[in-house]
């Protein structure tokens, strides 16, 4: 290639990095006219990612049962009364236990109001207790969440989180929360058939998931669950033009009816299938964990309260505010060094060098941040696997540059030892790069965050593969195609120059 | 390094037994005072400041102010705290302790204190503030789940990346970045526990990481073994192996992320300084395993194939015969 075309791609693709660069990185700021009639904020794209809770903090709430009350709460109502008549009963309505309130006249708590005490609290309501707490907690771990956590408060009451990446946290704590039985009711009647067998008999397991642009939710049946489905179906009303009073197929958990099917939501086959529209995903991901977990884990005697959207609780990361500003300096002097390093060191090359890194970090950031906002959440693991293959591409190319000098030393002309350098490092480095794409593929099978690590990891190294294999190489080649002394791009000395 | 290299190959036994003898240590010290965690995943006692909305956007610090004096008074120290703003007439403020702490006196003195300070003449007039201690028993704190679902990813990692090395060069190379990722997740986890470091999800993160860096690590060196064994075969198996670790691509590389963590680590806050840690602890183990354990390993597994290549060759070969037989 000539030196001017040489010239010209190199400018147009330096725009093109430029760019990209300012996209991902540059700084906040308000844009000063009007876009579609409405003042906006420039947000670079480091800024837009979806944050685990210990980098971007999060929501929590409680769990109360019925009948116990946190002592704020009681306190308020106790302070809130006008005589101190009324005060004494309403203090006599409860036990006090650390820091909860537990009424007496609840009959789930106390057998016996008159004599309830902390030394009263009934065998039942524990087991429950402890029933409804392991179902919250296989739910919160289902829901593939990278950090959340569930804590037992004062043995009767519990503390759940979310991280800020739930977007649909209200809607996810509500439906967790909900402990009760699952049934299949046909127009607001439960099945006759339930009474021999449980649901399990009938549904294998709910499946949600999104096809043909459209979220949906099937209820997978057992042989015996299509036949039950083939004897009612003809009995349930049609979608269409289906007024109040319609008679549909209800999944109900705990009284709370979750999913209702239409006779047109099943076909010939007696799948039973319904779908919505895309942006109720998330949700309907939350219904599919609370389902499956009734279908498959049981259910709790025991009643939540409801959870209000007033009682939600915003926190910031726990260790900091500026954990995330912190974080992002640490990789600002990292790549900072990877940029600067090899031009030190490899001058004309190191240049080229850059072009690769630079492209690593914008291709690998608007990745993470716009391919899908509900499956790459920024985690600590993000952050050391971004590095790691930030890493990987420089050394790959510090190599590539050690083999085109050992040809060089060997006495060849620089064109042919970095034909015969590359050459020499190509199978190394699809070796490298292949058992790391293996590695990514393996890492699927995990769970939350390493699930979603595992996706990052994948972005991390087919883009650091086509850096150092095919974009790296375009880059050098342009810069020696269009460099006066191939020597002095590569920073090396002239067997002549040595003898003068 | 060459040196220790050399010193090293073929000792695979002596370096397993070490690798094993960390390995249940480890296991003794988690089965006697099981794993450490942070304060995150832990049982915790807390202390919660009830505020009304005025009061939460009026005075804030002033609150914090007030709680951060009685503890300081009292000494206490808190592990985090956390502001929870809410939607709806309250917010608060939660401070987090350790389990083994009395908040007690504590709460006493802050509801003297804010009794005296939102009076009429107070310095937090209009404010209703109320404290309230709570003990919490932390579950989920490392999801056996996870866990067990990074123990089989990583097999099978380990699995795919035997199985191409063994395509692309031979059953020697593939055994060889089994054996080293293997050892190199075990010792991780080993010295993680022995360092006492907190047990957090994040340790998955870490394993992940470090099969990650062995594997490409050892990679290297492979590569260069079976580059040079083809360019000179006359070579003797030690010397071949000894030579031609990929010392400089493995170490650069193992130095550069060790420098990454520690920045990383340096700068940010402790719950990122801890996982900093982890990660650290894994490069190690990684470099170990890449540079010394698997030349090791990859030495005795030579030897043996090539012994094996040498029976088939004979013309008397016959399969399933011993050579002492014939």
């Amino acid at each position: 290639m000539g030196k001017k075309k040489s010239v010209v791609l190199i400018t147009l693709i330096s725009i093109v990095i430029a760019v990209l660069c300012a996209i991902t990185l540059f700084p906040s700021f308000e844009v000063p006219f009007r876009i579609d009639g409405t003042f906006k904020t420039w947000n670079p794209v480091v800024k837009q990612y979806d944050l685990s809770s210990e980098l971007g903090g999060g929501y929590y709430t409680y769990y109360y049962p019925e009948g116990v009350l946190p002592a704020s709460e009681y306190n308020s109502n106790y302070e809130n009364l006008a005589t101190q008549e009324e005060k004494d009963e309403y203090a006599d309505k409860y036990v006090a236990w650390k820091g909860l309130y537990l009424e007496k006249s609840e009959t789930s708590i106390f057998d016996d109001a008159d004599t309830a005490s902390v030394d009263t609290v009934s065998q039942d309501f524990k087991t429950n207790f402890a029933k409804a707490t392991e179902l919250v907690l296989s739910r919160f771990e289902d829901g593939g969440y990278s950090t959340s956590r569930v804590a037992v408060v004062d043995d009767y009451a519990l503390r759940v989180e979310l991280p800020a990446s739930d977007k649909n946290y209200a809607t996810t704590f509500s439906t967790f929360a909900n402990v009760g039985e699952i049934e299949l009711q046909k127009g607001g009647v439960k099945l006759e058939e339930l009474e021999e067998n449980s649901v399990s008999y009938y549904v294998s397991k709910f499946e949600v998931g999104e096809k043909n642009k459209a979220a949906y939710v099937e209820m997978k049946l057992t042989k015996e669950g299509k036949e039950l489905i083939e004897s009612i179906k003809g009995e349930l009303s049609s979608y269409s033009g289906a007024s109040d009073s319609a008679t549909t197929l209800d999944v109900v958990v705990g009284g709370e009816t979750i999913l209702q099917f239409y006779s047109d939501f099943i076909s010939d086959k007696n799948e039973v299938i319904s779908a919505y529209n895309l942006e109720y995903l998330d949700v309907f991901e939350g219904f599919g964990v609370l389902l499956n977990s009734a279908l498959n884990d049981g259910s709790s005697e025991l009643k939540f309260k409801a959870v209000s959207s007033e009682s939600i609780r915003t926190f910031e990361p726990v260790y900091g505010e500026n954990a995330l500003t912190l974080l992002y300096i640490a990789l600002g002097v990292i790549l900072l060094a990877c940029i600067v390093l090899p031009i030190v060191f490899y001058r004309g090359y190191g240049v080229s060098s850059m072009y690769s890194t630079l492209s690593y970090l914008t291709v690998t950031a608007i990745c993470f941040a716009f391919i899908s906002s509900g499956i790459f959440e920024v985690t600590l693991g993000t952050v050391v696997i971004f590095t790691l293959g930030l890493l990987l591409v420089n050394l790959i190319n510090a190599r590539i540059y050690q083999a085109v000098k050992a040809e060089v030393a060997l006495g060849k002309t620089v064109e042919s030892a970095v034909k015969a350098g590359y050459k020499k490092t190509l199978g190394g480095i699809i070796d490298v790069y292949a058992v790391a794409l293996l590695g990514a593929l393996a890492f699927l099978i995990g769970v939350a965050g390493v699930y979603t690590m595992a996706l990052q990891t994948l972005i991390c190294v087919i883009t650091g593969a086509f850096c150092n294999l095919l974009w790296g190489r375009l880059i050098n080649f342009l810069y020696l195609s269009a460099s006066k002394d191939k020597y002095k791009y590569f920073h090396f000395v002239r067997e002549d120059d040595d003898d003068e | 390094m060459n040196k220790i290299i050399k010193k090293t190959v073929g000792k695979i036994n002596i370096l397993s037994i070490v690798s094993a003898v960390i390995l249940v240590v480890a296991v003794v010290i988690l089965a006697i005072f099981g794993y450490s965690t942070d304060a995150v995943n832990s049982d915790v006692n807390t202390l919660t400041v009830n505020v009304n909305q005025y009061a939460y956007t009026e005075y804030a610090e002033e609150i914090e102010d007030v709680c951060n004096d009685v503890f300081d008074e009292l000494d206490l120290s808190y592990s985090y705290d956390m502001k929870g703003e809410m939607i709806g007439d309250e917010s608060e403020i939660v401070y987090v302790f350790k389990k083994d702490v009395d908040l007690k006196t504590a709460v006493e003195k802050l509801n003297s204190a804010f009794d005296t300070a939102t009076a009429n003449d107070g310095a937090l007039a209009g404010s209703i503030i109320r404290v309230t201690t709570n003990s919490e028993v932390a579950l989920d704190r490392l999801p056996a789940n996870g866990l067990l679902r990074v123990v089989i990813s990583a097999t099978v990692f380990a699995v795919l990346a035997g199985l191409y090395l063994t395509v692309r060069q031979n059953f020697v190379s593939g055994l060889t970045v089994i054996g080293s990722m293997l050892v190199s997740s075990a010792l991780t986890c080993s010295l993680v526990i022995l360092t006492r470091l907190p047990l957090t999800s994040s340790i998955l993160y870490a394993i992940t990481y470090n099969t990650f860096f062995v594997v490409i690590a050892t990679t290297f060196s492979l590569n260069k073994i079976n580059a040079k064994s083809k360019e000179k075969s006359d070579l003797g198996v030690e010397e071949l192996v000894s030579e031609n670790v990929a010392v400089k691509e493995t170490l650069g590389f193992s130095i550069a992320n060790a420098v990454a963590l520690v920045l990383i680590g340096a700068i940010a806050t402790s719950a990122v300084r801890n996982f900093a840690l982890v990660a650290f602890v894994s490069l190690v183990a990684g470099t170990f395993s890449a540079l010394i354990f698997a030349p090791a390993l990859y030495l005795p597994l030579k030897r043996y194939a090539d012994k094996k290549q040498a029976q088939r060759s004979r013309y008397d070969y016959k399969k399933g015969v011993s050579e002492n037989k014939n």
